[in-house]
């Protein structure tokens, strides 16, 4: 399906561009205030280089995937539930 | 005159007059009712009103710092309720929703196990008309599946009341340990109202199936009675670190694929409350602050995000992920109002989740269980995934949905605009949270350090999210069920117990049936000796020949035992 993009998904491209951008500014700054605020964590693991970042990079990459396989698992149609209970709700008229 | 009234009461009684008020002075009304209830509050600490009935002591009204900073969230939610809900013309919604905020409110300040179980039960039977209202078949079944549980927990919690009066032990409701009999029962019945792994179902079902103001009313009261239950009862009980661990990091995974976003929220509040039971777990002074401080801004933010979310269903008819987008410009303030509380929730610095949500980590990185810590951190990059990031993308962003609405009505966009104010200040300023704790704890949230980490590990998931979607490896959001632990009773139950049941039955007529035909063969063989007789031309009858065969019986056991 080939239909040129509407006003409102231009602006919104235009805006997670920006988003995008912004993000990665602040991220640069984190990586520089690295060297110079001492982070003083719960535990010793926490306080080596960028480890929060790197955590929260990979968990949430990990949940997102898990998700995706979990998927599999455990959707279903819309009308999972919903087929018995009309079935049901109408045996119950009867 | 309100001193010795518990508070919560005069909302209740307050309820009553709510359907013969018509509107806006109804609404009127309720404020005050709330106000007065709310000024009970300055009665101070102690116990105000004992009520000896049958031999108990009834302690109905029992304030002491646990119960002051649940009693101000409570009323401030049920305000806020009353605001979103103003447009509303229907009494009915309106008394459940008084009604219910009352019966919390009396809950939190009852002093023994029987007036809580009053209250408790009382929250139940009122809470469950929000469901109804929304006046469908399957709020219909949601409600009564969340009513099954609801009673069944207080039930169980009025088990563990009579086994201790039985015994002859005290019924206040104080700080138990767990072992007895007695006090399993209430831990379980403390467990379903909390959400605990396996006993959650009845909330990710029932909650998204209220009415849009509905829903915010639900998702103030009852989680979080349970949760200042917890902290009365069971403090320091190491279980619920496990239990609350693992309620933090699962719901994560179902929210990423959930559709209906009143239902995401529902799994977050659910993991929200992981982080409340790990501290209560812990027991620490730090750590019941930090339970008590994060239900607290919890209350606000989750009423703020499913506000916004209920205000999109008002105004669009669906709350589906995958038919909504691009609303960013048609509801520009509840977009607004939206990001705040997702940034709550997430705990970015300068917001209300960050001053309470390091109050639970610093007390667990105290006690050294460095797994527990870990689980929690790797929850936390999950409430941004599901609260922070796809709440609002998905309803606001996203892609260009096509839908044509206007922004949500004054009264719901005045109550978010409170709660997202409420959301800032208390970030901006926790002091004032602080000093209404249980306990009076020096703790400073804003050092370089530990902003610096919770930014980069907010920052670089976000960005983790940015790439996702750029390479096409984020999920689409398709139109689906999410199974849950309601499945158990919903599908496996029915699909395991049905067929035993049906077999049982089958059993059952087979033997009766097999009984009927072995009565009939031995009346016919008794017609066949009669109609053949062999002794004679005549022969007595029926009965004779049953006396025969009995006294045949009896001779053959005569025998048996002389043998």
């Amino acid at each position: 399906m080939t239909k040129s993009p509407s006003k409102v998904q231009m602006d919104l491209a235009r805006l997670g561009s920006r988003f995008t951008r912004f993000l990665l500014v602040i991220a640069a700054i984190l990586l520089v205030l690295e060297f110079i605020v001492h982070r003083h964590g719960e535990t010793h693991i926490e306080e080596s280089f960028m480890f929060p970042a790197i955590y929260g990079f990979i968990a949430f990459v990990f949940i997102v995937e898990v998700g995706k396989l979990l998927r599999r698992l455990i959707m279903r149609d819309e009308h999972y539930y919903a087929d018995e209970e009309d079935a049901e709700g109408d045996h119950h008229v009867r | 005159m309100f001193a010795s009234l518990p508070p919560g009461i005069i909302m209740l009684l307050g309820a009553c007059a709510v359907p013969f008020i018509p509107h806006v002075s109804r609404q009127l009304w309720m404020l005050v009712m709330i106000g007065l209830s709310a000024w009970g509050l300055s009665t101070g600490e102690g116990i105000h009103a004992i009520w000896h009935v049958m031999g108990y002591e009834l302690i109905l009204y029992r304030a002491d710092a646990l119960t002051l900073p649940f009693g101000i969230i409570f009323h401030l939610a049920a305000a806020l309720n009353v605001i979103y809900s103003w447009h509303d013309q229907k009494w009915q919604e309106h008394t459940a929703s008084l009604s219910y905020a009352g019966a919390a409110i009396a809950a939190l300040h009852a002093g023994d196990l029987i007036t809580l179980f009053i209250w408790w039960e009382a929250t139940a039977i009122t809470s469950v008309f929000l469901i109804l209202a929304s006046n469908t078949e399957r709020a219909r079944k949601a409600s009564m599946r969340y009513l099954i549980f609801q009673v069944t927990s207080g039930v169980l919690l009025l088990c563990g009341a009579a086994i201790l009066a039985a015994n002859g032990q005290s019924i206040l409701f104080e700080k138990m340990e767990l072992g007895s009999l007695a006090s399993w029962f209430i831990f379980i019945a403390l467990g379903i109202k909390a959400a605990f792994p396996f006993l959650n179902g009845w909330l990710q079902d029932a909650y998204p199936e209220a009415t849009p103001t509905g829903t915010v009313a639900l998702s103030a009261f009852t989680t979080k009675l349970a949760i200042y239950a917890l902290a009365r009862a069971f403090p320091g009980t190491e279980y619920l670190i496990w239990i609350g661990a693992s309620m933090t990091a699962l719901p994560v995974f179902f929210a990423v694929i959930e559709n209906d976003l009143r239902r995401v929220l529902a799994f977050s509040l659910n993991n929200q409350l992981g982080f409340m039971v790990v501290a209560v777990g812990i027991g620490s002074e730090l750590a019941i602050n930090g339970a008590v401080a994060h239900a607290f801004v919890h209350i606000i933010y989750k009423a703020l995000l499913f506000m916004s979310m209920g205000a999109v269903l008002h105004q669009v008819g669906t709350i589906k992920a995958s038919a909504l987008g691009g609303l960013y410009r048609q509801m520009p303030f509840t977009m607004v109002c939206c990001v705040i509380g997702a940034m709550s929730i997430s705990a970015f610095p300068l917001f209300s989740g960050f001053v309470a949500k390091s109050l639970t980590m610093s007390a667990l990185g105290d006690t050294g269980i460095v797994w527990a810590y870990f689980v929690l951190l790797f929850a936390s990059a999950g409430v941004l995934e599901h609260s922070g990031i796809k709440i609002p993308y998905f309803a606001f962003f996203a892609h260009d949905s096509g839908l044509k609405t206007t922004e949500a009505p004054l009264n719901m966009r005045i109550a978010m605009g409170i709660a997202a104010i409420l959301c800032v200040a208390i970030g901006v300023y926790p002091a004032a949270l602080y000093s209404i704790l249980p306990y009076t704890v020096d703790y400073h949230p804003y050092d370089a350090g530990h902003v610096t980490s919770q930014l980069q590990l907010l920052v670089f998931a976000m960005l983790a999210f940015i790439l996702l979607i750029r390479m096409k490896l984020y999920p689409p959001e398709i139109p689906s069920v999410v199974l849950n632990s309601d499945w158990f009773y919903r599908r496996l139950a029915p699909a395991v117990g049905l067929p035993i049941l049906k077999g049982g039955m089958i059993a059952w007529h087979m033997l009766v049936g097999g009984l009927r035909r072995v009565r009939t063969s031995i009346w016919d063989a008794v017609d066949l000796v009669m109609d053949n007789p062999i002794s004679g031309p005549t022969i007595p009858g029926r009965a004779v020949m049953v006396q025969a065969i009995l006294l045949t019986i009896i001779l053959l056991f005569g025998y048996a035992i002389a043998s």
